[in-house]
């Protein structure tokens, strides 16, 4: 009971995000749809991921929107949309309904017995290559970030003081 | 799984992938399709979550979700710093402004 | 092994070398196409069918087998052979050219893709190799790039052998997915548990590729266009071996295709079609080469027919003597071509006096073209002709083979017999003759080959019938100036016939079509990305939906 309405709560918080014309609104609605979701989850019996969403989601993710949008010159934005809202509707039903079909069609399929892998095992050595890579992942998403908000270190030449130059200085100055 | 719960959390995971769907279409700003991305993202842990549960292997199906919380992560940062990026070069977020590659 | 690897490595070989050692890249080239042929020749007598090599390329692929069994290295022995021969003569034909370890190397490919077609005994890997000989064939076409006309004749010829590759592709996959492998042999031994559309979809679809390949009507406006090429490249690729590919393809899976509603109806009707165009396009052409070009579609067309009519045997038969003697009109033609620099029979004639080789040797092919005794033109056509079949259809093909005479007639005589001269020609240079009469010797003599099989043609009645259409031709050349009367009523037929009978006119409107399809669909591109990726959610969750429709195997 508790888990159908954190997800609603989730579902809606979503909506509100897309559909609130502020950047700094969406930007906590987004928050938000995270905490909920990591509630559901963690009322889905995966502890862990909920942590992670958490503090992913609505730690991280949320103060780097908000930074971003007070960088970027945010606040309230309003405009037209780019799609009328009476096209965009059925136009995202579209794949919505057809992948409804097929998920409907492959519940079918029979359900294994339940396997007794610990969560620990499966996150770290039968999937530890994974593990790795999302290290990797991180890492290079640092670095990216550094050369994208700082540029390219040839971008911002390092000052080299020395004393030609401020004997150059004189002479042109005299 | 009691079958009504699998069928709420699968109505979420499409409600949210539609909602996505939605927000990629309408939206104009690129703040704003990075919060629709976000979601999208959102869905499909919820749905890797599930998928573990309902076939029994609920291990498997959490660890996929933490990578693609991370991934999803990493795809928040750096599109936001390209987002600062594009808004410091051509002074506007409009999804216009980028549309270059026209047929 | 050898025999399918070979090729390969002789054009990374050649083409490594380069062009700044010519005298050891045109011996390697000659090197390699001998070896192949020989290796050919050498596996003929151990024909098995069962495969030999297999190569297993992952769930999804199946095996990548080879299976040689005598259809196949027989056709294998004539794209080696023949191809051998024509690298033979292009040591002399395109001296001087640049570029020519490309040439060589490209020559080599393509006998590689063609032996590696005719030895494949998986779908797929048959699809891999009809495309690479597809490939090659305009490759060569377009060896000058220069010449804005060979570029144009090659894209056509890509574009249609491509439509051919589409109903391949369609074949092979539904009798993949309907029969669970995709192994050739289970097509043949299984073929009946094909449900009928199914068969359908497979038949027709390799008869499109087949027509194409073997430029047949509709598909047949590449092949006059592909004359552009150099003409050792003529020979090889558009008489002997690549236009056979699509015969070859009918071939080995008529038995189970046969059983495709109307499907032999309809070889017959491409090849009748096919044969009687070719003649009459041969008989107005003014083009040396373009001759040959209608000359091999009518040939094929008669061959389409024989497998059409259920004559297995004799349609190899003849595909045998038609590569023979084809491959030596071809390169007689280029003999002559490159002695007198022109490929109009307007101002050609009167050759015999100046090349008596290449007039002696493109004699006996003419003759063994129009079918005269005792060359092996005649033991095959008739061959064929003998065959029970449908009246109406032997009919048509008598008269083709009247028409195949008549123009043989007139194209022996006005490059070679007239009495105008050209101001300047030489007989043929050495490397070419080494060509040249082998072939002229084989038209004498491969019939042997088949005797046991053949020996009934001689006493066979339908022989009669057939030797007289052949008379009946040439006498019509022989007294033209007495028929003129005749040939005057029929000038509308000759109008039409230069006009190509309207085909091209018709790809021009197809393709004008295409064109104006395309710019306008290029609105759709908005170049939005956020747009975009909606789209390609959406494109995913339509495959999904199909997969989960079609049911999870």
């Amino acid at each position: 009971m508790l888990t159908t309405l954190a997800l609603i709560a989730c579902i809606l918080a979503a909506a509100g995000a897309v559909r609130i014309p502020g950047l700094l609104g969406s930007g906590i609605l987004l928050a938000a749809t995270s905490a909920l979701l990591a509630l559901a989850l963690y009322l889905l019996d995966a502890p862990v991921v909920a942590i992670v969403e958490l503090s992913v989601g609505a730690g991280l993710v949320a103060v780097l929107f908000t930074f971003s949008v007070v960088g970027a010159g945010g606040g309230a934005y309003r405009a037209r949309p780019a799609l009328p809202r009476w096209i965009a509707v059925p136009v995202a039903a579209v794949p919505i309904l057809l992948l409804a079909f097929a998920l409907a069609r492959t519940r079918e399929l029979a359900h294994p017995a339940l396997s007794t892998l610990g969560f620990v095992e499966a996150m770290w050595s039968q999937r530890g290559l994974d593990a790795l890579g999302q290290v990797v992942l991180l890492l290079v998403g640092a670095i990216s970030v550094k050369v994208l908000v700082g540029g390219l270190p040839r971008e911002n030449p390092v000052e080299v003081r020395d004393s030609t130059t401020s004997e150059l200085h004189d002479e042109v100055a005299a | 799984m009691s079958p009504s719960l699998e069928l709420v959390a699968t109505g979420a995971v499409l409600a949210l992938l539609g909602i996505g769907l939605y927000a990629l279409l309408v939206v104009r700003n690129l703040i704003k399709l990075l919060v629709g991305l976000q979601i999208l993202a959102k869905a499909a842990i919820l749905s890797l979550v599930l998928a573990g549960n309902v076939s029994g292997q609920p291990a498997i199906g959490q660890s996929l979700a933490i990578t693609v919380v991370v991934a999803d992560t990493v795809v928040a940062i750096v599109g936001l710093s390209l987002a600062i990026q594009v808004r410091r070069r051509t002074g506007t977020l409009d999804m216009r402004a980028l549309a270059r590659l026209r047929g | 092994m050898c025999l399918v690897g070979l090729p390969w490595i002789g054009a990374a070989t050649v083409w490594w070398v380069g062009d700044t050692h010519p005298r050891s890249r045109n011996a390697l080239a000659v090197a390699f196409s001998s070896a192949t042929a020989l290796v050919s020749v050498a596996l003929l007598p151990r024909a098995t069918s069962s495969p030999i090599l297999k190569f297993s390329v992952g769930g999804a692929f199946g095996d990548f087998t080879f299976v040689p069994d005598e259809l196949a290295l027989w056709m294998s022995t004539i794209a080696s052979t023949i191809g051998t021969l024509a690298v033979i003569f292009s040591l002399d034909y395109m001296r001087g050219e640049s570029g020519l370890a490309r040439y060589y190397a490209l020559l080599l490919v393509f006998m590689a893709a063609m032996v590696g077609l005719v030895l494949s005994g998986s779908l797929l890997l048959l699809l891999v190799f009809w495309e690479i000989v597809g490939l090659c064939s305009c490759l060569l076409i377009a060896f000058h790039p220069d010449q804005p006309l060979a570029v144009s004749g090659a894209i056509r010829a890509l574009i249609q052998t491509q439509i051919g590759g589409i109903g391949l592709l369609a074949g092979v996959l539904v009798a993949r997915t309907s029969l669970g492998s995709d192994q050739a042999s289970a097509l043949v031994l299984n073929g009946s548990a094909l449900s009928a559309p199914a068969l359908t979809i497979v038949a027709y679809g390799f008869l499109v590729a087949a027509c194409a390949k073997s430029a047949q009507v509709p598909f047949h406006t590449w092949l006059p266009g592909a004359m552009e090429a150099p003409t050792p490249v003529s020979a090889l690729i558009h008489a002997a071996t690549m236009v056979n590919a699509g015969v070859y393809l009918l071939l080995r899976f008529s038995p189970v295709l046969s059983a495709a509603a109307g499907w032999s109806q309809m070889v017959i009707l491409v090849g009748l079609a096919s044969s009687l165009l070719g003649g009459v396009m041969a008989l107005v052409s003014a083009d040396l080469k373009r001759v040959l070009a209608y000359s091999t579609i009518s040939q094929l067309g008669l061959l389409f027919y024989a497998v059409g009519i259920n004559a297995p045997f004799a349609a190899q038969f003849h595909m045998l003597s038609h590569a023979i003697f084809k491959g030596l009109l071809f390169l007689c033609a280029g003999a002559v071509i490159h002695a007198t620099g022109t490929r109009e029979l307007d101002r050609l004639g009167g050759l015999a006096r100046r090349m008596p080789i290449v007039t002696a040797t493109f004699v006996v092919g003419a003759l063994a073209l129009a079918g005269v005794p005792f060359l092996n033109g005649f033991w095959s056509k008739e061959l064929i002709l003998d065959q029970p079949g449908p009246e109406w259809a032997r009919l048509t093909m008598l008269i083709a083979s009247a028409l195949t005479a008549l123009y043989a007639a007139r194209v022996t005589w006005l490059v070679f017999f007239r009495t105008d001269a050209t101001a300047r020609a030489h007989d043929a240079p050495v490397a070419m003759r080494v060509a040249l009469i082998p072939l002229a010797v084989a038209t004498a003599l491969s019939w042997m080959v088949g005797w046991s099989e053949i020996a009934e043609v001689l006493t066979s009645p339908a022989t009669l019938v057939g030797l007289s259409a052949t008379l009946a031709g040439g006498a019509v050349w022989y007294w033209r100036d007495r028929l003129a009367v005749v040939t005057g009523r029929l000038a509308w037929l000759r109008a039409a016939a230069l006009a190509d009978f309207g085909f091209p006119r018709l790809e021009q409107l197809l393709t004008t079509f295409a064109i104006g399809a395309a710019a306008r669909l290029q609105a759709t591109q908005t170049g939005r990305l956020s747009w975009n990726l909606a789209a390609m959610f959406t494109g995913l969750s339509l495959t999904l939906a199909v997969l989960a429709y079609g049911g999870l195997r």
